[in-house]
């Protein structure tokens, strides 16, 4: 994937752009509000990866221009402020996601590769599969190989997202937001032990598993191969 | 202004009724003229002018022969309104009198006619300006007087605020504005300017305290930090010590993150402005939410849950940080209880309109001297400085309920311990 980063911060914008480039991405830097609008502008990118608080044209201010000279690139917000206010006027600036600094290599990886696959709109659809497991969107019923799972409300909406991320990392944190709208962090176990109760209740009589922890980083859905 | 007019209006009015007077007097001469003839006009003439009456008279031939009065004859003498000067010397060498007179021509070609002396008329100006002037002067004086001594206490009160803002501004925060106690305009506004004052040194208070709070409390894990670093650079000599120290490291580090964005978070919520960015929060749904979120974990961990959620119960809010603040009373209940412990998630309407979310255990509860300390930044309980945790989940919690105008009520059970949000009545505007 092409991507941009722009980030005043060298050190920060050396790290993320490192660790892009050893994931086999092409990634261009900008360390300002101008040069990004320029490089945003002058090719397309898939992802854009922007400081909330840029010198010269701010974070909200290059994203509202970005959106108004029609650059549609999926935008993640990277910021020091963390608060709901800040979240939101991101968000309706024109920015798709928003990751809190600090943060973990393996969050932003996650959220970049959530932000690139992001399905458009307009395809919605209603069945959703891996393997043998598929769910049905409209009559809200799961099966694992033709025999019926019972889930809870938001056993389902979890499987729902995993599937519909089917291959890519999802955060601990991307769940929580997703599945209980929590925008902070629990010092509990919710998602682990959802995840857990999940597993069991889709688990096929031949014990292979779709749902895999990636120790550091998140979950992935994978179909069995 | 005022008094020009005052002046005008007695003028006109004194010199309508001179006029009228003349008037009157005139026709009663013409009636007395038409029925005696000359010579009895003459002698009603002679009469009148020697009588008391103000009026003066002259009856003066075609020829401008006087015939009567003690007015003067005059050339050219009109019927109609003139002003008449009779170049009388008084004995005391009197400035000469003028008259307003009217003139009517009588049938037989003689000319009547009656004045008055204008000097009354001037006298009545002089007293009614003497008059004005003497009232002018003295509401000056009252009004003048007033106005020093008026804006010589306002003076001295706007110098009290002056010298307690001087006061405040050299650093003294305790300060406040002093009350005349008669409750006008200043006394507001002073009363205003002490709840400013207060309002703005409780955050002083609260920045102060998370400064301190910060110096003392992080210190501790941030040398624990150093110190395992130093000790892998030391002693480490296997990958795999290294990978232990770095994990711990990470560990460490992540605690470290959590209690500086758990800090901010309160003090954004201890700074913020009520009701900014409030909207229509289901606490029912958010009960349910939390409830539902933590109830695996609750099991899994062997605790029990049971929950009594009233529905369709609604209040305006920050619903994300009703649902952090709700969340850590319930991660707090978790941590600090013996599994096997039953949690208590319970949502009620109240009867006076509000409503009351809470949280209770039958664990072994907290010490009635603790108690008001729960909600202190980083206080943690002697039996709990072994479990994990910061010490800042019921501050959060505490910051929150205050800002939604909310009660945060702890109490004991016994056993146990309960923590509850009571909202007051909300409208539904």
């Amino acid at each position: 994937m092409k991507l941009l980063v722009i980030e005043d911060d060298a050190e920060t914008s050396a790290y993320v752009a490192r660790g892009l480039r050893e994931q086999g991405h092409t990634v261009d830097v900008a360390e300002s509000g101008q040069d990004g609008l320029f490089l945003a502008t002058a090719a397309e990118h898939d992802v854009l990866i922007v400081d909330r608080m840029l010198p010269g044209l701010d974070g909200i201010g290059l994203v509202q221009a970005l959106r108004s000279t029609g650059v549609r690139a999926p935008i993640l917000f990277l910021t020091a402020l963390g608060g709901v206010g800040d979240r939101v006027r991101g968000l309706d600036a024109g920015g798709d996601d928003y990751l809190v600094k600090p943060f973990a290599f393996a969050e932003l990886l996650a959220r970049v590769n959530a932000l690139a696959r992001r399905p458009p709109l307009n395809d919605s659809p209603t069945q959703l599969c891996a393997g043998d497991l598929a769910m049905d969107l409209l009559k809200r019923t799961v099966t694992r190989a033709g025999r019926p799972v019972d889930l809870q409300p938001r056993e389902f909406q979890l499987l729902e997202h995993l599937l519909r991320n089917k291959d890519r990392v999802v955060t601990r944190t991307m769940l929580l937001e997703a599945v209980w709208d929590f925008h902070f962090d629990p010092r509990t176990n919710i998602v682990e032990t959802h995840i857990s109760r999940l597993r069991s209740k889709i688990s096929g009589g031949d014990g292979t598993e779709l749902i895999h922890t990636l120790r550091g980083s998140g979950y992935v859905l994978r179909s069995p191969t | 202004m005022l008094g020009i007019a005052v002046l005008i209006a007695a003028r006109t009015a004194l010199q309508q009724q001179v006029q009228a007077r003349i008037d009157s007097e005139l026709s009663f001469l013409g009636r007395e003229y038409s029925q005696g003839g000359l010579d009895h006009l003459l002698d009603l003439v002679r009469t009148r002018g020697r009588g008391a009456s103000a009026l003066d008279y002259l009856v003066q031939a075609r020829d401008g022969r006087h015939l009567a009065g003690e007015m003067p004859t005059i050339a050219g003498l009109r019927p109609g309104w003139m002003e008449i000067v009779v170049a009388e010397t008084t004995e005391d060498g009197g400035r000469p009198e003028r008259d307003m007179a009217r003139v009517v021509a009588l049938d037989g070609g003689a000319l009547l006619a009656v004045g008055t002396d204008l000097g009354q008329l001037g006298d009545v100006e002089e007293a009614v300006v003497t008059a004005f002037a003497w009232t002018v002067s003295l509401a000056a004086l009252l009004g003048i007087g007033g106005g020093v001594w008026l804006s010589r206490a306002f003076l001295r009160r706007v110098d009290a605020i002056a010298r307690t803002a001087e006061g405040i501004i050299a650093g003294d925060l305790t300060r406040r504005v002093p009350t005349g106690g008669t409750g006008d305009d200043l006394d507001r506004l002073a009363a205003t300017l002490n709840r400013m004052l207060d309002r703005i040194a409780t955050l002083m208070e609260s920045l102060h305290q998370v400064s301190s709070d910060v110096a003392h409390d992080l210190r501790t894990p941030l040398t624990r930090l150093y110190q395992r670093l130093e000790e892998a650079r030391a002693s480490a000599s296997t990958i795999t010590d290294y990978e232990a120290a770095v994990d711990s490291a990470v560990a460490e580090a992540d605690g470290l993150l959590q209690t500086f964005a758990s800090l901010l978070r309160i003090a954004q919520v201890e700074g913020a402005s009520p009701t900014a960015g409030f909207t229509a929060v289901d606490l029912s749904a958010l009960a349910e939410t939390v409830a539902d979120a933590y109830q695996l974990d609750i099991e899994a961990q062997g605790y029990r849950l049971a929950t009594a959620i009233d529905s369709d119960i609604t209040i305006r809010g920050d619903r994300e940080l009703l649902t952090q603040a709700f969340a850590n009373v319930v991660e707090n209940a978790l941590r600090h209880t013996p599994p096997g412990t039953l949690i208590r998630i319970e949502l009620h309407a109240r009867a006076n309109g509000g409503s009351c979310i809470s949280v209770s255990d039958n664990g072994p509860g907290v010490s009635a001297d603790d108690l008001p300390k729960l909600v202190l930044r980083f206080y943690r309980g002697e039996h709990s400085r072994t479990t994990p945790g910061s010490g800042l989940g019921l501050s959060l919690a505490h910051a929150v309920a205050e800002l939604h105008g909310a009660c945060l009520e702890i109490g004991s059970l016994n056993p146990g311990l309960r923590v509850q949000f009571v909202f007051p009545a909300f409208s539904a505007q």
